[in-house]
């Protein structure tokens, strides 16, 4: 019986892991073009963006909260950058792109922790200005961009590997280490695994709410100025289906909507799990439509067997 | 030698309740001291005051002789006095040695040092006895477990007074017997415990002193040489038990309505049976956490895991299918416990109160009928003397006296023949607990079987017909109402 | 004494309460005030016709959304529903015929209503779940809606009651608008005067009071979930008609435009309160505002901005009445 349990229980943690290699060796065996090593550094660095996101967004995630403005901040920023590269070159621009995503989020983040408003909703509402003032920025079109800088973030390569992936690697092993080893990272994971006791031990909840607000906005400008790289130009309209994705990822790696369980790991294998299905879908000439049907079902079908099987935890702990 | 903690005069009141009158108490360091009382006694109440979780209206708490206040439990605990709840403080979601050190993480800031945090974690948990990896997530363990962690975290806190609120209610024989081997290494190295629980023998057992509460007061504190069980359950009851004139002998053999004929639920219920006849007043006595809330809420159709099956008018139902408007529908039906988050839509108004459970009977075809759900809800005001300006009054500006008797009135319109109520005299100031008193006489007068759970046992003799003691979740004594009395059943619910 | 004050404070309350109550109405008529001594266009019959037909769309939706929000949920799928309404209804007419067309998406508004509500009681969902499965299937419906269409719009052919809706109207009042006077009227005497709609406060006043009451709460926040799906097909319909076209697009955002004007008219968020009629005066003011915002001179960006920044407002002022309350 334990050892049933066992097994059981790895599969449910693992679930992820394991879709991650089957698709793998399905898309191999699919498309003989898949096992190349263009193809592969072509997987990651478009996931790359998008990765970046659900960096942020994993914070936000654990700590018990969610954000939908990450796909209209991704395209503001891009827009924005645009926009202020001829006026004062490409560093400042990144700059101030970045310190709005900051702002962002300690807007967002003030809110839900002070006022207690629904994340869902706000981030709604958020989304939907900043989906407004990259379309007022950019005029409704897309913006060209021409600039070396950018151009390097972008399309450029060190060592052989995209820009963008290293931006993602050295993001990624910043975030695994913050939540892992700093006082701050385990304070974010007990403020989503129990608010309530968080506060009596005397951990200023607010303050952990609004900060992981600040790293989503951080992380969606980010990306929006790596997105705007790697396409040389700013699409006011490109970050419609951005936090949905986004949230699918991190939720599909295992990182619990109720927040405090997961973390970075568990959101690299989330988003490779659409990064190669939608890669070798792409090879196989699969319509863009059909990937987010899959991206839609694979959303309801995780949060419905989360809530699902905390329920039959919760019956199962009283038969016990 | 002085008191490391000395409780002068405390008093705290609820609206409607004085829940605590001038309370003193000295605790000393390195002993042992006992709190017993019933349910309501202020127990509860005292221990939150002195954890800085809630503030006393009056009175002072001196600490190693200087008088303080603890405006947060953090405050209380940085002094050192530690409080164990009933319901844990831990997050679940994270590691035992990272609950024990929660805000407070060995290393720095930048680095945690997660070695040195297991080995401290380590070293806690093996001076409270606890075999337990520090590597555990907290959800995965034991409820036994978790007090034990608890502890731990206290002690990480160099706690000089840790107090536990019912410890032995989660525990089994030999994970108590390895709490009390903890209690005693904490004496041992100058740690005081405040000790509550139901259990009198452990209470005799482990406590130097013990303090007796009642009614919000300290009735008595005595050492343990003179302390014996008569003494102490004299002191729990009181001597007003006998107050209430005792309800008439049941008239005659009445037909049976409700007959359990076995029920089971996980671990916490095993082969509950009993039978409750019209008119009859049914007594359910037991500790909390002894199962009887579970019966009620079994046979309320709350309890989804309930196995078993029961007669009602003859008609066999079985738990698996039951289900609180089913219970309904057949004339079952129940008054909650907890009053504000299961029986009231406290900002709602009265008459849509009061009428929820059967909207049929104010309606016609589908319509509602406003002026008969008005009528019909200013009846139950009527009848059941609820003080309120209008029945278009929310719940949330009555006292909790009105309140339970606007739930009662909502239990009342479905017409149920069996009801259940699960301490309706709860939060209820004395005037009107002789109001719901006389309100349930007159239902079992009028043909209606009462099931009454009440952790006041005083209450529960003069009431009823029959009383049945749930002990460990198995029926342990049933007694007729003239040959009961608050000792025998105190006997039988705590062992 | 005690009586006293506590009934002074009742007063006071229930003063409070009126005044927050009518807090729309009066931005309503502030508006409308505003409007008119902008523009001497305002009050002109043509706009007034432009901003009952503009409306519609919204606030069928709206109102279905406001089932939903009583009950204590929230549906996230409209936009996806009306987007595949109209493609769907467009793609069927040729084959089959406008009448089983729109019997077709009619249907299909219910089972994805009952779709949402099954799955959500089968997970004893909450809220939040509502919200993120809402989402996911709406997600999928916009999908469907772009796969079925190819991501084209798709022409309208000629049909009766199509080109009534678009064209037609009754006593000067354009026929989009009278749907949903007809439509607000039937809600809101279910909702207002029988026993279904007197279950749908009490499911989402609180759903373990509702439940150990015996109100049918999932049974009965499946039905609000129906109603729902069945307004955006309307609000697909009229959107088709108006628009001559079905766009596989046309649903985008709109959930956010309905949870908005839902919001602004005074229904809470969080269940157990709200009216009809609190709606209408929500999907007007909403209305109103964009026709003013367009008289004034912002574009379609600048309503956006507006539109978050007002909700954002209205969540706030609704979270504070509630805290004051309490």
């Amino acid at each position: 019986m334990n050892r049933t349990l066992g097994v059981g229980a790895f599969i449910r943690k693992q679930r992820a892991l394991l879709i991650l290699v089957a698709g793998f060796i399905a898309s191999s065996f699919a498309s003989p073009y898949f096992l190349t090593a263009d193809n592969l550094l072509n997987l990651v660095s478009q996931a790359s963006i998008n990765g970046v996101i659900a960096l942020g967004m994993t914070f936000v995630v654990l700590s018990g909260e969610l954000d939908l403005s990450v796909g209209a901040l991704n395209a503001f920023s891009g827009v924005l950058v645009a926009r202020l590269i001829p006026v004062c070159g490409a560093g400042a621009s990144m700059i101030i792109a970045i310190a709005l995503g900051a702002l962002a989020g300690v807007g967002t983040g003030w809110l839900v922790a002070r006022l207690h408003l629904n994340s869902f909703v706000v981030t709604l509402c958020t989304m939907f200005v900043f989906n407004g003032l990259a379309l007022l920025l950019s005029d409704s079109r897309p913006v060209e961009i021409d600039n070396p800088v950018l151009g390097a973030l972008g399309t450029g390569a060190v060592l052989g590997v995209p820009v963008l992936i290293w931006i993602f690697a050295v993001l990624c092993a910043t975030a695994w280490y913050v939540l892992r080893y700093t006082w701050y990272g385990r304070n974010v994971l007990a403020v989503g695994g129990g608010a309530k006791v968080a506060e009596l031990t005397g951990i200023a909840v607010h303050r952990y709410k609004i900060s992981v607000f600040v790293i989503s906005g951080v992380c969606a400008a980010l990306g929006g100025i790596m997105l705007s790289g790697l396409l040389s130009s700013a699409s006011p309209t490109v970050g419609g289906s951005t936090a949905l994705s986004v949230i699918t990822s991190v939720v599909v790696g295992g990182t619990s909507l109720s927040g405090g369980e997961g973390g970075i790991l568990q959101t690299v294998v989330g988003l490779f799990v659409f990064a190669v299905l939608s890669n070798s879908l792409s090879l196989l000439n699969v319509p863009s439509f059909n990937q987010t049907i899959i991206e839609g079902l694979v959303l309801v079908v995780v949060v419905g067997w989360d809530y699902f099987s905390r329920r039959m935890a919760a019956l199962s702990r009283l038969a016990n | 030698m002085e008191p490391i903690l000395r409780i002068k005069g405390i008093s705290k009141s609820f609206p409607g309740v004085q829940a605590l009158r001038n309370v003193s108490l000295d605790i000393f360091p390195a002993e042992v001291h006992g709190i017993v009382g019933a349910n309501g006694a202020g127990k509860s109440t005292l221990m939150k005051v002195l954890s800085g979780v809630i503030q006393p209206d009056a009175g002072e708490i001196v600490w190693k002789g200087a008088q303080v206040r603890f405006p947060t439990p953090l405050a209380a605990q940085r002094q050192g006095i530690a409080i164990i709840h009933q319901e844990f403080s831990l997050v679940p979601t994270l590691s035992v040695a990272e609950n024990i050190f929660l805000g407070r993480l060995a290393g720095k800031p930048w680095k945690v040092s997660w070695r040195e945090l297991y080995d401290e974690a380590s070293a806690l948990l093996e001076r409270v006895g606890a075999k337990v990896h520090p590597k555990t997530l907290v959800r995965q363990l034991r409820i036994a477990d978790m007090q034990f962690v608890e502890i731990a975290k206290a002690l990480s806190f160099r706690a000089e007074i840790v107090i536990m609120d019912e410890p032995s209610a989660v525990l089994s024989g030999p994970e108590l017997q390895s709490l009390f081997r903890t209690i005693e290494h904490l004496t041992q190295s100058g740690v005081g415990v405040v000790y509550i629980s139901h259990r009198l023998e452990e209470i005799t057992d482990i406590c130097e002193r013990i303090s007796v509460m009642r009614d919000g007061q300290v009735v008595e504190t005595f050492p343990r040489a003179e302390a014996n069980r008569e003494r102490i359950i004299r002191g729990i009851a009181g001597a007003d038990i006998q107050e209430m004139e005792r309800r008439q002998e049941s008239q005659g053999a009445r037909e049976v309505v409700l007959d359990v004929v076995n029920l089971s639920l996980g671990h916490k219920l095993t082969n509950i049976r009993f039978s409750l006849r019209r008119g009859e007043i049914l007594g359910l006595a037991g500790l909390v956490g002894s199962g009887r809330s579970e019966i009620a809420r079994s046979l309320f159709g709350l309890e989804k895991n309930a196995v078993g099956e029961f007669m009602l008018n003859n008609r066999r139902i079985r738990f698996q299918q039951w289900s609180p408007r089913k219970a309904i529908q057949h004339g079952i039906t129940m008054l909650p416990e907890d009053r504000k988050n299961e029986g009231l839509l406290l900002s709602h108004p009265m008459y849509m109160n009061v009428t929820m459970t059967r909207l049929p009977k104010v309606s016609r075809k589908g319509w509602m009928q406003f002026r008969r759900e008005i009528l019909a809800a200013e009846n139950f005001v009527e009848r059941l003397r609820i003080k309120a300006p209008s029945v278009h009054a929310r719940p949330l500006t009555l006292s909790g006296g009105n309140q339970q008797k606007v739930v009662f009135g909502k239990c009342l319109f479905s017409e149920p023949q069996v009801l259940i109520l699960d301490e309706p005299t709860r939060g209820v100031d004395i005037g009107a607990r002789q109001e719901i008193y006389h309100i349930i006489r007159d239902l079992a007068a009028e043909g209606k079987s009462i099931l009454l759970i009440s952790s006041d046992w005083a209450e529960l003799m003069p009431l009823c017909d029959r009383i049945i003691v749930i002990h460990e979740g198995k029926v342990k004594a049933e007694f007729h109402a003239h040959e009961a009395d608050v000792e025998k059943i105190m006997q039988a619910a705590l062992n | 004494m005690n009586a006293t004050v506590n009934s002074a404070v009742r007063e006071r309350m229930h003063v409070r309460f009126l005044l927050s109550d009518a807090g729309p109405l009066l931005a309503l008529i502030l508006l409308m005030a505003i409007g008119s001594m902008i523009s001497p266009v305002f009050l002109s019959k043509g706009n007034l016709y432009n901003i009952l037909s503009q409306i519609a769309v919204l606030g069928v939706g709206a109102l279905g959304m406001t089932y939903v929000m009583i009950s204590g949920f929230f549906d996230l799928s409209v936009g996806g529903v009306l987007s595949l309404a109209g493609v769907l209804v467009v793609g069927l007419q040729p084959s089959f015929g406008f009448t089983v067309a729109l019997l077709a998406v009619v249907a299909m508004g219910v089972g994805i209503g009952c779709a949402n509500g099954l799955l959500l009681r089968t997970i004893r969902g909450d809220f939040g779940a509502s919200i993120m499965i809402t989402f996911g299937v709406g997600t999928i419906l916009a999908a469907v809606a772009l796969l079925y269409s190819n991501g084209y719009s798709m022409t309208v052919q000629y049909s009766r009651f199509l080109s009534w809706l678009e064209r037609g109207g009754v006593a000067g009042i354009p026929a989009v608008a009278v749907v949903l006077m007809i439509c607000a009227a039937v809600l809101h005497v279910i909702l207002r005067y029988t026993v279904l709609g007197r279950y749908m406060y009490l499911a989402g006043a609180s759903a373990r009071v509702a439940l150990s009451s015996g109100v049918p709460v999932y049974t009965i926040r499946t039905i609000a979930l129906c109603m729902s799906a069945l307004m955006a097909v309307i609000g697909g319909l009229m959107e088709t008609a108006q628009t001559a076209s079905a766009s596989p697009v046309a649903g985008v955002g709109y959930e956010l435009d309905v949870v908005a004007a839902v919001a602004i008219g005074g229904t809470s968020l969080s269940g157990g309160w709200g009216s009809v009629v609190r709606t209408i005066v929500g999907v007007l003011l909403v209305g109103v505002l964009n026709n003013v915002l367009i008289l004034v001179g912002l574009s379609t960006p600048e309503q956006m901005i507006a539109q978050g920044l007002i909700i954002l407002v209205a969540l706030i002022t609704d979270r504070q009445r509630k805290s004051n309350l309490s």
